[in-house]
């Protein structure tokens, strides 16, 4: 009765209102958005660099801290921080608690929203250019059985740093990788990422962090230190490198930066004694599903491995959403808050991740899915293993393979603008990633029989999208670029 | 000047009209009879059944604005489905809105005293003072049916952000019809 007098009702407003609702468009691409905890990631990655042979030089006259933000505990004094640039402040979401009143609630929310606009204000096609690294990079390093994990964000920025402490062939090689013509616009592509990236406004959380380790023996270039401090958000330390005391606050360092999640991995971050320098990049993403999964539709069901069959828990929604296809894969997006999403991408049957990671369509799509030929939005029955994968690999060889060799050898590296030291290279790349989803709603899944399509024929209304074998997870940011990937292969 | 070209094909009888009616309005028709009826099967023989209907009625009709026209067709064939079907009265969105919309009216006993297009004008005049994206958003949950998520992503909010809107737009809406002296306090 009263549905149908408000739908009569409803018929009355104007046309013109009703054109305007529905020709109205998204306001901007990266406003904010809310959920339940979903997804969390980290990835750390630690590049030391050694001397040959380690001899005594003078001892670096300490600078004036620019700020002491990120104090270390203060019962250690065999570490110094010198050097940190604030991070930019941003406005709050204001929560809604009925408390307050519509007009002060429209200020918070108005403030919210400019705070947003001006952290997120980069040029369009900032990082075009990239593509080719993404391309390159994640099929070198996935390319290993098991469950892997990549950060090409992480990865690209510690490599800004390297390029900026290395010079000639040394750096031209970094630069060739990532795309760019000259350090200088590198420098300033790695500022947009960075600030587009960012966000601590209390609803999505993205912090990179940067640091850079020196060695109490030796001299580095003032101009290149604070350069790290001030372009890329670096904290500078400095301590006698290699031993006990330095590595474990090394281990602190990281472990705060990436929220616990990969406190194993940090305990492990031991520098060699012979260490003259280290170079640490950390990116901590936490985010939460916009449309969740409901704990009581998580069942036990089959995941199969190649080793055989093994039992997890799956959990389980039907929605609509877009389903995308290929020749040889079915992919699902799901969206995150922030207008970040977790892209999965299963491959059919008689197909495996490797074939999927063999060309760049998978790439393609998820950073123009609007271009993609083969979609359709239809009712989506999804049943998805929880995981929690995390890898810990060293990059130095997929460098190598990749193009970046002078580094590693101590005859040709070029570090000149950041010590004048001779004799140094690059001895190990840590890289370390852990991904970790859980739910927070639906669906009960038994075993059953994948119905995604095989080779380009559209697929029904209603599609089974059961990830129990074998799959590609790729989480991507609001501007559509690839900051995690990885497989799960036994979650 | 689309919408010109397309009623002049009509017009004219020919089937291109169909065509350009799809590639315009078909995605909107589509995400509303499924908000509508909650089954896209359903939903897709509703917007066949709207594209002959627009091709029965127009001509004699000449709708200005046609896509107000198209999506009222629209909705109208999808609202007759539904009510020939009960069980999917649970699945529809559209009907959850207009719970969520109900709640918001003021009195009782005055819901049966007042007419349905006198309550529809009176939602019409609060709609012509809000800002547009305000007006945008109620109308695609109360008139669209369109879900939280979707507005969320079609205006780049989140989809909280969304949900505080719309209560404060329905807050604000009791308050007005309050204030035109439609319902008491």
């Amino acid at each position: 009765m009263m549905r149908n007098k408000l739908h009569e009702a409803l018929n009355e407003i104007q046309d013109r209102h009703i054109s305007d609702a529905a020709r109205a468009a998204r306001r901007s691409p990266r406003i904010l958005w809310l959920g339940t905890i979903a997804a969390v990631l980290a990835a750390c990655i630690l590049i030391g660099m050694l001397h040959t042979q380690k001899e005594p030089l003078p001892v670096l006259q300490h600078t004036q801290p620019i700020s002491t933000t990120e104090k270390l505990p203060a019962s250690v004094n065999l570490v110094n921080l010198v050097a940190s640039k604030e991070y930019p402040k941003m406005a709050a979401f204001p929560n809604y608690t009925g408390n307050i009143s519509n007009e002060a609630y429209s200020a918070a929310y108005d403030i919210w929203v400019a705070s947003q606009k001006a952290q997120y204000n980069q040029p369009t096609g900032y990082a075009d250019s990239l593509t080719n690294f993404f391309i390159r990079s994640i099929p070198e390093v996935l390319k290993e059985d098991g469950n892997q994990a990549f950060s090409p964000l992480n990865v690209y920025m510690a490599l800004v740093m390297l390029a900026e402490i290395t010079e000639g062939q040394s750096r031209q090689q970094i630069l060739e990788f990532l795309g760019a013509d000259s350090i200088e616009n590198l420098r300033t592509q790695a500022g947009h990422i960075w600030n587009a990236h960012y966000s601590a406004d209390g609803l999505t959380s993205t912090v990179l962090a940067n640091s850079v380790w020196l060695d109490d023996a030796y001299t580095f270039r003032q101009e290149t230190v604070d350069r790290l401090a001030n372009s890329h958000y670096a904290a500078v330390f400095h301590g006698n490198l290699g031993t006990k005391e330095l590595n474990q606050q090394l281990g602190s360092w990281l472990n705060q930066q990436t929220g616990g999640l990969l406190e194993k991995q940090a305990e492990n971050a031991a520098l060699h004694p012979d260490t003259v320098f280290a170079l640490a990049s950390t990116v901590h993403f936490h985010a939460d599903w916009d449309t969740g999964f409901s704990g009581k539709n998580t069942k036990e069901n089959l995941f199969h491995c190649a080793s055989g069959d093994v039992s997890v828990a799956f959990m389980n929604s039907v929605r609509s959403s877009t389903y995308y296809w290929s020749e040889n894969f079915g992919a699902v997006c799901l969206e995150l808050s922030g207008n970040n999403c977790m892209w999965l991408i299963l491959p059919d049957e008689g197909f495996c991740v490797s074939d999927i990671l063999k060309t760049d369509a998978y790439l393609r799509l998820i950073m123009d899915p609007a271009k993609w030929e083969n979609q359709k939005k239809c009712m989506i029955d999804l049943s998805l293993p929880k995981f929690d994968v995390s890898s810990q690999t060293d990059l130095a060889e997929s460098l190598q393979t990749l193009g970046i060799t002078d580094i590693f050898d101590c005859s040709i590296s070029d570090f000149t603008p950041i010590t004048e030291s001779p004799g140094l290279f690059v001895n190990k790349i840590d890289h370390a990633v852990r991904v970790s989803i859980d739910e927070a709603g639906v669906a009960a899944a038994a075993y059953t029989v994948i119905a995604t399509p095989s080779n380009p024929r559209p697929p029904t209304d209603e599609i089974a999208f059961i990830l129990d074998r074998p799959f590609l997870f790729v989480i991507s940011s609001q501007d559509q670029l690839p900051l995690f990937a990885g497989t799960v292969r036994e979650p | 000047m689309e919408d010109k070209k397309i009623i002049a094909l009509l017009f004219r009888r020919t089937e291109h009209a169909i065509t350009l009616l799809k590639e315009r309005f078909g995605k909107r028709l589509y995400r509303t009879a499924v908000n509508i009826l909650g089954n896209p099967s359903d939903a897709e023989e509703c917007v066949s059944d709207t594209y002959l209907t627009l091709w029965n009625v127009i001509p004699p009709k000449n709708p200005n604005p046609l896509d107000a026209f198209v999506y009222r067709t629209g909705k109208n064939i999808a609202i007759n489905r539904l009510r020939r079907n009960t069980a999917q009265m649970r699945q529809s969105n559209y009907a959850l809105s207009l719970d969520e919309l109900a709640d918001c009216i003021p009195g009782t006993d005055l819901w049966e005293q007042i007419s349905a297009r006198e309550l529809g004008r009176a939602i019409d005049r609060y709609l012509t003072r809000l800002s547009r994206e305000n007006r945008c958003i109620f109308l695609r949950r109360y008139w669209f049916g369109d879900s939280s998520s979707d507005i969320a992503s079609a205006f780049g909010m989140s989809r909280n952000s969304v949900d505080v809107r719309l209560h404060r737009l329905r807050e604000e809406l009791r308050a007005f019809l309050i204030k035109e002296e439609l319902y008491d306090a």
